[in-house]
């Protein structure tokens, strides 16, 4: 297994306070890893650190490379969702620089092949979400870093982006994602890390991570656990403290 | 459409630069005037077109594509359609350079005194913009250092005027500050053309990493780009070309701001398109504006500043009303 992200004690910190503390995390070629944590947990930081977007302590395999060598080992998904000038969706897909039989699989896959000539600062939130994912998808990179690529999608752009996301881990690339929707996480993801205050405290199977126990250490939630013939069902049900 | 657009521009600016050559107060006949750009001696018809018309043509032609195409790289860098190249404070301390020029008498002393103090002022700003704003600062403290570099030099330049011995003195600055490109020689020419050039050509480079940044500043840097560097080239290739085109033009608003507003839609939006057509573009407003004030007040010196204020200005208006009705 060839090892496409490898932190050791990666430490960012925000003033004093470490926001990451010490994290060590290897993701090799066919994992699809969900990153999982309540809101402050570090995940973007994690993201972010991990490509040198922000100054960081330990080791990371891609902030040390040279932006041009990076962009082609790892594509990013930022939280922001940025669109500053009205282009067009193909123009924007294209800015990806991973060629254009990689812009075209990547507006398949994200069923965005007729929005090619719209303007992309003309559609709606959702759908600018999912031409954002194309875009980073374009960029046909090994690895992929997606930071809540979830937010603002209906439910079925949801399950379609996990699809599109364990697609490519099945094709022989690596996919880390923070997420929020604990079920979409059991159901799609191979891997599950669970960020608390900075640090991880669970790596492992879906069922693993989400026990019992770290729901209501971390999330403060209890939920509802079922293995069916479709697979992990995971559902919170309600608050504890 | 787009790919039309700079072939288009590009024989207007042709046209408009022939125009320039062609018009003025002497009346001189087409084929006369061409032949004397290339032939003969010491004639007036000779004397007029290389030695006044020709510098005048070339400068509208280099300060307009400076102005638009700096404008274009700010708004790009900057991700916002009110961005224009005085927001560094490079204008602003050029011009008070020239003022002081203007009020020591150093400009009556020597003619280049002038535009060298304006481009020492240009210097000195995109220095002080770099140590504020440098490699590690961001958009914010680039704008916030400018409007503070502005202000300050605006304050010298309110100074110098209070200090004017006689109103004579004063109103030879507040006449400069207007923008015009009357008068100039092809000394201003040599002066002024290898910093634009130099500005216009590290600006022209930029256009790939404008496109990445359309998606902010994380995603820009995911996709290869190198941010401080990026910086770095906008603020020296603005300053470079701002501070030689105030230099020797004077204040010249809105061209800027506006030339890059009206070509946007014509291009498709992506920066990397925009920066060649807001040069093409801007080289067009200010050879027509200079034009237009040869044509409008051949005997008044209408300053040309003044004109690109007074069209552009409702124009912009005539854009955010338009903006606001898309919006609502």
């Amino acid at each position: 297994m060839t090892a496409l992200l490898q932190l050791q004690a990666l430490t960012v910190r925000r003033g004093q306070c470490p926001v990451v503390d010490a994290v060590d995390l290897t993701v090799s070629a066919g994992e699809f890893v969900g990153l999982l944590g309540p809101n402050g947990a570090g995940k973007t930081s994690l993201l972010r650190g991990a490509l040198g977007l922000l100054p960081h302590e330990g080791q990371s395999n891609l902030s040390a490379l040279p932006p041009g060598v990076r962009a082609r080992a790892a594509a990013f998904l930022p939280q922001g969702r940025e669109i500053a000038w009205p282009v067009t969706v193909a123009d924007l897909v294209a800015l990806a620089d991973g060629g254009v039989a990689a812009q075209g699989r990547a507006l398949a896959r994200m069923g965005l092949e007729a929005y090619r000539t719209r303007r992309a600062t003309e559609l709606s939130g959702g759908e600018q979400a999912r031409v954002l994912i194309a875009r980073a998808l374009a960029q046909d990179a090994p690895l992929l870093l997606a930071d809540e690529p979830g937010a603002g999608l209906d439910p079925e752009a949801q399950i379609r982006t996990m699809q599109v996301f364990r697609d490519l881990a099945d094709e022989g690339r690596a996919v880390v994602a923070s997420i929020h929707d604990l079920g979409l996480a059991a159901r799609h993801c191979t891997r599950l890390v669970l960020l608390h205050q900075g640090r991880k405290v669970a790596d492992g199977l879906p069922r693993q991570v989400l026990s019992a126990e770290n729901l209501a250490s971390v999330f403060g939630v209890k939920g509802y656990h079922a293995e069916t013939p479709d697979g992990p069902v995971f559902q919170p049900l309600g608050v504890i403290r | 459409m787009t790919r039309a657009v700079l072939p288009a521009l590009g024989a207007l600016v042709a046209a408009l630069f022939m125009a320039s050559l062609l018009i003025g107060p002497a009346g001189l006949g087409l084929g006369q005037s061409l032949a004397a750009l290339f032939r003969g001696e010491g004639e007036a018809v000779v004397m007029v077109m290389r030695d006044i018309r020709l510098p005048r043509a070339i400068l509208g032609l280099a300060v307009g594509g400076a102005l638009g195409l700096s404008g274009a790289a700010m708004q790009g860098f900057l991700r916002n359609p009110l961005a224009e190249p005085g927001l560094i404070g490079v204008s602003s301390t050029a011009a008070l350079g020239a003022v002081i020029a203007l009020q020591t008498g150093a400009a009556a002393a020597f003619a280049l005194a002038l535009p060298l103090a304006a481009l020492a002022g240009a210097t000195l700003s995109a220095l002080l913009i770099l140590l504020m704003a440098g490699p590690r600062g961001g958009a914010l403290a680039l704008i916030l250092a400018g409007i503070a570099l502005s202000a300050l030099a605006g304050a010298g330049t309110s100074l110098v005027l209070n200090l004017s011995p006689n109103p004579f003195a004063a109103a030879e600055i507040v006449f400069w500050m207007m923008g015009s490109l009357a008068d100039r020689s092809m000394s201003h020419v040599w002066l002024a053309a290898p910093f634009i050039a130099l500005g216009c050509a590290m600006l022209l480079t930029t256009g790939r990493s404008l496109d990445a940044l359309t998606l902010g500043e994380d995603a820009a840097q995911s996709m290869g780009v190198r941010l401080s560097r990026l910086r770095l080239v906008i603020i020296l290739g603005t300053a470079s070309a701002i501070g030689a085109s105030v230099a020797v033009a004077g204040a010249i608003g809105f061209v800027g701001l506006i030339v890059p507003h009206i070509l946007r839609p014509l291009v498709g939006a992506r920066p990397s398109r925009l920066l060649p057509a807001s040069a093409l573009g801007g080289a067009a407003m200010v050879l027509a504006a200079d034009i237009a004030v040869r044509l409008i007040a051949p005997d008044r010196d209408l300053k040309l500043g003044v004109l690109t204020a007074l069209v552009g200005a409702p124009f912009f208006l005539h854009l955010v009303w338009r903006m606001r009705k898309v919006e609502a």
